[in-house]
């Protein structure tokens, strides 16, 4: 008989390895945690907390959260869902920290040159996700079993959450082709390519990100379900839906098919591990590629308009890198995705609500998912600015750059776009609400202000906290840092918008209309020279001797 | 030798992280427009001496100076006038070889048409040209030694710190940054430089210091590092292992062949 091809052992210590890559990747102080929480076993431990926790809450109190809803019915929609939900969030997800890796990680994993079999590698990849996802799942799936309990239909609830697993592991296999492919595709379509590579690569991740942010949000997630049981019957031919078809098929009571789909869908899975492996296999090491930006052609130094504006040439050079960077890490796309995704979500209830907003408050409200896209891409721009640097930082360092060119540059980077963003955004809400020159002054000052208060508290907080580590990813700023900046931007923005509605509701009884606007852009000189300060500060302590 | 001659002047400079002393009570003189040599083993304080040299970290004590500027309090000055090669070079990768050229030499300051004769002369010496169009993940270890290189070399520095300068280089590059380094010797530029392999060293530097654990060993010219060993015929490899006390090799090289 032929022995097995696989070393379990391994498999569990790389999985563990793999496992701890991410979660030591959150460490941005790359101190050892020490104790329990060294071990990826934790995520196991609080999986097995969660589970009951969660299942013991949802059956007690699902009713509760639910008030409304016909709770057998959705439970049943979730049941059916669950595995091909499974398996979009493993792909999701997969994905995700494809993107977020850094470029230069790829060819330097050692798995490439030790004698690791692809077999091995799959599993433990697959393992290494299991593990990183357990608190998560241990919520979800805890919660619909609990649901299960509530409306009786425990069996239904076991029967989903065991194919919701096979399903996640479709998805994982469909990541390690996916990773096997790219490795061979990219390689040889950006040696082909060139220019074109940096624009397709980039519409590719952005299309990618804007849809991931859609699919996480809870609206558009049901509306999605809607549209999934109503379809779901006539896609027998699609194989990642045979896991739902088998619990609908349950349902049904046609246990035919229920044997049919879950022999189908097991035969998919192992198909898929198949071709995983061969792939592996066969792209085992990534081919090393260079894009080639334009052909050789004789070098003509170009001082830019940038110069004009009044930038020295450092500051100049500093903000054509960052805008490089913008357009050609993929790390960088979800900042761009982001805003996008925001101002996507508010467009789909946009015009059923705009025929229903009656006062020009309610009207303006209407465009938050374009402005906080605006106010998000800025701040999280001047946010990540100082860590996005990695470890070429010490570029910064050994060049003669004084501490306030690289905030102005940095600032420039953020600003250049989302002021003209802003621009547009607030040109479009004058044309659609018409608002009389005191509130469009009113307007106009307010938001402004908040686009220069979420920069320079971004780069106040990112220069503080900022994360230069860029493997196994590049996070750019310390997970303190991000709760810090959105808690100070929060309070600022709250700050900025309050006179103009002390005004609008006459909280405070009345005062003249264009007081707000002084009061707003008062406190916003404030709050952006109290965080240059605390730039400059921060980038000395960072950028001079230590 | 008076302060005007000296380009890099250290004074009892020490320098520890934690319990490590990295650096210990270090004196130094090194004389404008010659070429100095750091040697030693791995940890031995070889970068962090240069570290501070640049201005990259801060002594715990003593005095740095280079062309009479003090390191401490005016780091900006210093780094206008030298140029650095890392030990482990960062670069940004998503960058082409020749946008980061261009990135460098505008930090720097340099008008246009200097800019492009510089970076069109040392991309031609260096073999780069026909590659410096595409993006710098795509170089190779010893390609982006060059681009760190030549970003050193682009302001025409009065002093150059190199870590480790020939770590990647193939033979033809190697030879090119040896015969600059004598060069810019002649133009009165200072050199530093650490490197692991003696010959070089030999053949490179006017003066070696001989580091281990954070002290200077020895410091000479390579004929005055043999006499003051007493071992005139001997290769300056033989010398190191012998100062830095690790020439029983022979019984380490049986134990692991075993």
């Amino acid at each position: 008989m032929r022995k097995i091809p696989l070393n379990f052992k391994l498999v569990l210590h790389m999985a563990k390895i793999l496992a701890l890559s991410s979660v030591r990747a959150k460490r941005a102080t790359g101190s050892v945690p020490t104790g329990f929480a060294k071990s990826p076993k934790i995520n196991i431990l609080v999986f097995s907390v969660a589970f009951p926790a969660a299942a013991l809450f949802a059956s007690n109190f699902a009713g509760v959260f639910l008030k409304g809803l016909d709770l057998s019915m959705f439970f049943l929609q979730i049941a059916i869902f669950i595995p091909s939900l499974m398996t979009l969030a493993s792909v999701m997800y997969g994905l995700l920290f494809e993107f977020s890796q850094s470029s230069s990680v790829g060819s330097a994993d050692i798995i490439n040159w030790l004698p690791i079999k692809a077999i091995e590698f799959v599993f433990a990849s697959v393992l290494s996700m299991t593990y990183f996802l357990a608190p998560l799942l241990g919520v979800f799936f805890g919660a619909t079993f609990g649901i299960s309990v509530s409306v009786n239909m425990m069996d239904v609830g076991l029967l989903s959450l065991l194919f919701g697993v096979l399903g996640m592991f479709v998805g994982a296999f469909l990541i390690e082709i996916i990773r096997a492919i790219t490795n061979r595709v990219s390689a040889s379509f950006y040696k082909r390519s060139g220019r074109t590579t940096v624009a397709i690569r980039m519409v590719l991740f952005l299309t990618f990100m804007v849809a991931f942010i859609l699919v996480s949000n809870g609206n558009f997630l049901f509306a999605i379900l809607q549209q999934f049981m109503g379809g779901i019957g006539n896609a027998w031919f699609i194989p990642i839906l045979w896991p739902s078809l088998a619990v609908m098929s349950y349902l049904a009571a046609e246990h035919l098919q229920v044997l049919l789909y879950t022999a189908s869908s097991m035969g998919f899975a192992i198909v898929l591990l198949w071709a995983s492996v061969k792939l592996r296999e066969k792209y085992w090491v990534p081919a090393p590629f260079s894009i080639k930006l334009k052909s050789s052609e004789e070098y003509t130094p170009k001082r830019g308009f940038l110069g004009s504006l009044g930038f020295t040439a450092a500051e100049a050079a500093l903000i054509r890198k960052d805008l490089r960077g913008l357009t050609r890490r993929k790390e960088m796309i979800v900042w761009i995705a982001l805003p996008l995704a925001m101002s996507l979500i508010s467009l789909f209830s946009f015009q059923s609500s705009w025929a229903t907003a009656s006062t020009t408050i309610d009207k303006l409200a209407l465009f938050w998912g374009p402005l906080m896209g605006v106010f998000m891409f800025a701040f999280y721009m001047t946010l990540t600015g100082i860590g996005q640097e990695g470890g070429a930082f010490l570029n910064l360092r050994v060049i003669p750059l004084k501490e306030k060119e690289i905030i102005r540059s940095k600032l420039a980077t953020a600003l250049s776009p989302s002021f003209c963003a802003l621009v547009a955004v607030t040109a479009f809400i004058q044309v659609l609400v018409q608002l009389r020159l005191e509130a469009l002054i009113v307007v106009i000052v307010t938001l402004f202000a908040v686009l220069f208060e979420c920069t320079f508290v971004g780069l106040a907080v990112g220069s503080r906290f900022p994360d230069f580590n860029e493997v196994p990813r590049a996070r750019f700023i310390e997970q303190k840092g991000i709760w810090l900046g959105m808690l100070l931007i929060a309070a600022c923005i709250g700050f900025t918008f309050a006179p103009p509605f002390l005004y609008s509701y006459h909280i405070f009884g009345y005062f003249p209309l264009l007081v707000a606007p002084v009061i707003s852009a008062t406190a916003c000189i404030l709050i952006c020279y109290m965080c240059y300060l605390a730039t400059l500060n921060s980038l000395q302590k960072l950028t001079r001797q230590s | 030798m008076s302060e005007t001659q000296s380009a890099v002047k250290l004074e009892k400079v020490s320098k520890s992280f934690g319990n490590i002393q990295a650096v210990k009570n270090l004196d130094l003189q090194i004389k404008a427009g010659t070429v100095f040599g750091f040697l030693g083993p791995n940890g031995s304080g070889k970068s962090t001496t240069m570290k501070m040299i640049m201005g990259l970290l801060k002594a715990d004590s003593g005095a740095l100076n280079v062309y009479g500027v003090d390191v401490s309090r005016n780091p900006w000055e210093v780094k206008k006038i030298v140029g650095y090669v890392p030990e482990s070079p960062r670069l940004y990768e998503f960058l082409t070889g020749l946008e980061y050229l261009d990135f460098i030499a505008d930090v720097y300051g340099l008008d246009a048409a200097t800019k492009k004769t510089r970076i069109e002369e040392y991309l031609d010496a260096f073999d780069l040209e026909n590659r410096e169009n595409e993006m710098i993940s795509g170089y190779s270890h010893g390609m982006k030694q060059k681009i760190v290189i030549i970003a050193a070399l682009l302001h025409k520095p009065k002093l150059l710190i190199l870590d480790e300068p020939l770590s990647g280089l193939d033979p033809k590059s190697a030879r090119i940054v040896k015969d600059l380094i004598h060069k810019l010797t002649r133009d009165d530029v200072t050199t530093i430089m650490s490197n692991h392999v003696l010959e070089i060293a030999d053949a490179v530097c006017d003066k070696i210091a001989i580091m281990y654990q954070g002290s200077k060993l020895a410091e000479g010219k390579p004929a005055e590092l043999r006499k003051e060993a007493q071992m005139p015929d001997s290769t300056l490899e033989e010398i190191f292992l012998k100062l830095t006390g690790t020439n029983d090799i022979k019984e380490i090289v049986e134990a692991l062949g075993k």
